[in-house]
């Protein structure tokens, strides 16, 4: 049992931590902004299964979307490729100033996230209407829309950011 | 709970400032709390295709062959950055001009049924005069050429081009006022009533002769099919022509045949006098004009100033109110223009394509057959550009009741330019130029007519807007939102061809789906 253990040396360290730990005044909190964020780097890929012999070579992901009272499904059907970035940042920023005077007026914090050059490899998804959400079985219907494919690189640049509309 | 878990809670409860800090709201601080939603913007904004390859295929023409589209070149960058080849960076709505997307009800959506919440996607909205899409549309349209481009610096030219269509409407009233003044306009009314009774029975007059026209017609054909190809010496004529023999020929069908031919003659007569008398019925004269003139006066009169109410109408509503109503806008941007005032700067956009198709030769031979020839794939290229595109006070609205997902949507774009080209080596003197685009889309009314998109048991897509019925076709009129599209100035192939106007279109009734092709 070693989380009890944890768990009781946590309490007993409560004690002498908060003698350190002080708590924040709510003024105090509002002239925290964020400081460093993260940054993110990632490769998502998406393979195909080859056990799925609808799509040559096997089929990818599958997103499923009934609307509501529908008898049928919107789906983005095979889905697969690379996708990767590197360097997206997140961070928490206070807007006060620039943009013509709206930043001053808006004088609040938002969530920023710094957009960044991407890297498709092979990535493609069918735009598809179909009866099923699940792919494939018997009475399995389906009509494709039109297929989107890219490779390469593209490039971003931007900042976009997020905050609680009133 | 683990008894881990248990231990930090514990810990936690043990912190005094954080239990302190907790309040419960009660119900009247929960009731203020509105379906707060999330606001977004973006600066510094560009996107680039770049080296990337992209290509849309799975689409294909009615005979099931594939068609392919590669996408050469995409971007997404701020405005003057020369159809993409420099990076300069949009803004995209500003902290207190922001996207936004939230769950709405009663006044922020004021057409849905009662009760009912939408999802709602907004863009930046402006009310400043540059800024709302819709007064600064209406200012370009008048304006006609784009501002800031050479021999485009006055922005009181569109007060002088709705000034001069305003005058032309008033001079076009003054004249029917004048011309009816002493006689009044409600007399006017009533003569017109008196003397369309007339009309209208030689209406129906023609109507039966018409109608007379196409039965004895119908007549002489059934027995042309049946008349001999020799009556004694005389051949068959042509049809609508006799047999020599008039009614003395010695078959019965032949006889029967000539009859009916003069039937036809009498009734096409017949039908030229009631047309006659319709033109007379026309001209009839009251206070010195025809009925005919009296009522396009009346109509034209109705369309400028509404319905006369009075003997000497007055002109609040119609056309000319509406072009007085917009002359206010104008001159508001006109003059928010001239005291240094700058709109916000909007996106440049452009795709260009290759279309890859079958296309099929087709040929003539001797015998003036025409042969199918061997079937190719061509290749067609396509680009589309716009300057200074904004999307500003554009909403769409998404909610489900029992039959299914709804919506209506509020498309608001302005562009200076859109740029159509078919080659891949020119210059816009051989492309299709738009100046001062503005689209004013939309569709759906929450209450009336709502968007539905629903995918059908077959994986069919479908997306529909209910008819107009005869319960609700008053409000349907009056309330269900016109779209519009105008166009400043029109440039084919470097010939001007000016300005272009759609008002007022209303989809009635809509009803869209995919199909599997082949079928």
């Amino acid at each position: 049992m070693r989380s009890k253990y944890l768990g009781l040396a946590l309490l007993f360290t409560v004690g002498s931590a908060l003698a350190e730990l002080r708590p924040l005044a709510e003024d105090e909190l509002q002239e925290i902004s964020g400081q460093a964020g993260l940054s993110i780097s990632a490769s998502l890929n998406f393979a195909a299964n080859p056990a799925q012999t609808r799509c040559p070579g096997g089929c990818g992901m599958r997103v499923a979307i009934q609307p509501a009272n529908s008898a049928g499904f919107i789906v983005l059907d095979n889905i697969q490729g690379t996708f990767s970035f590197e360097g997206l940042s997140f961070d928490i920023v206070t807007i006060d100033s620039g943009y013509d005077g709206d930043g001053a007026a808006f004088n609040a914090s938002a969530m920023r996230l710094g957009l960044t050059d991407a890297s498709f490899s092979n990535a493609r998804f069918t735009l598809a209407g179909s009866n099923s959400a699940a792919s494939g079985g018997a009475g399995f219907q389906q009509t494709d829309l039109l297929t989107y494919r890219v490779n390469g690189d593209v490039r971003m640049n931007g900042n976009l950011y997020l905050f609680a509309a009133p | 709970m683990t008894r881990h878990a248990r231990c930090i809670a514990l810990a936690l409860l043990a912190l005094p400032g954080l239990a302190a800090a907790m309040e419960a709201l009660d119900d009247q601080a929960l009731g203020e709390i509105s379906g707060a939603g999330v606001g977004f913007f973006l600066d510094n904004f560009y996107y680039d295709q770049g080296s990337a390859s992209a290509q849309v295929s799975g689409i294909k023409d009615s005979q099931g062959n594939a068609l392919t589209i590669d996408f050469e070149r995409a971007y997404i960058k701020g405005e003057g950055s020369q159809r993409g080849a420099l990076d300069s960076e949009a803004q995209l709505g500003t902290p207190l001009h922001p996207f936004t997307l939230k769950v709405v009800s009663g006044a922020a959506a004021p057409t849905l049924p009662s009760g009912t919440q939408a999802l709602q996607l907004k863009t930046p909205t402006w009310s400043d005069p540059l800024n709302d899409t819709h007064q600064y549309g209406l200012w370009s349209y008048y304006q006609g050429c784009l501002y800031g481009e050479s021999g485009c610096t006055a922005p009181a030219q569109a007060q002088t081009a709705i000034d001069s269509e305003l005058g032309g409407l008033e001079a076009s009233r003054d004249t029917i006022l004048a011309r009816y003044q002493s006689v009044g306009f409600l007399t006017l009314k009533s003569g017109i009533d008196q003397d369309m009774q007339l009309v209208n029975q030689r209406r129906a007059q023609v109507a039966t002769e018409t109608s007379d026209v196409q039965g004895a017609y119908g007549t002489m054909e059934t027995r042309y099919a049946a008349a001999p190809a020799w009556d004694g010496f005389y051949r068959k004529p042509a049809f609508g022509e006799k047999y020599g023999c008039g009614s003395l020929c010695l078959t019965s069908a032949a006889r029967a045949y000539n009859s009916s031919v003069n039937s036809y003659q009498t009734q096409l007569d017949e039908l030229a006098a009631a047309q006659k008398a319709l033109g007379e019925a026309w001209s009839v004269e009251r206070h010195g004009y025809s009925l005919n003139q009296r009522a396009t006066d009346f109509d034209e009169f109705s369309a400028l100033c509404g319905a006369p109410t009075a003997e000497s109408p007055t002109c609040v509503v119609g056309r000319i109110q509406k072009t007085k109503d917009n002359r206010t806008s104008v001159v508001l941007v006109a003059t928010t223009l001239q005291n240094g005032g700058t709109r916000f700067k909007g996106l440049d956009i452009g795709v260009e394509a290759t279309f890859s198709l079958p296309s099929t030769a087709y040929s003539m031979d001797g015998n003036g057959t025409i042969i199918k020839g061997a079937t190719t794939t061509r290749s067609d290229f396509f680009s589309i550009n716009l300057e200074g595109f904004t999307l500003n006070g554009a909403y769409l609205n998404l909610w489900g009741d029992s039959t299914g997902l709804q919506g209506e949507a509020s498309l608001q774009m302005y562009a200076d330019k859109l740029i159509i080209g078919g080659c891949r080596v020119c210059t816009d003197a051989n492309r299709a130029v738009a100046k001062n685009l503005y689209f004013d889309i939309n569709l759906g009314q929450a209450s009336l007519q709502p968007l539905n998109l629903s995918v059908l048991a077959g994986g069919e897509l479908r997306l529909s807007l209910p008819s107009v019925t005869w319960d609700n076709h008053q409000a349907f009129y009056q309330q269900v939102p016109k779209s519009n599209i105008s166009i400043g100035n029109l440039n084919l192939g470097g010939v001007d061809l000016g300005s272009q106007v759609v008002r007022g279109m209303r989809v009635d009734y809509l009803d869209l789906r995919t199909v599997n092709l082949p079928r």
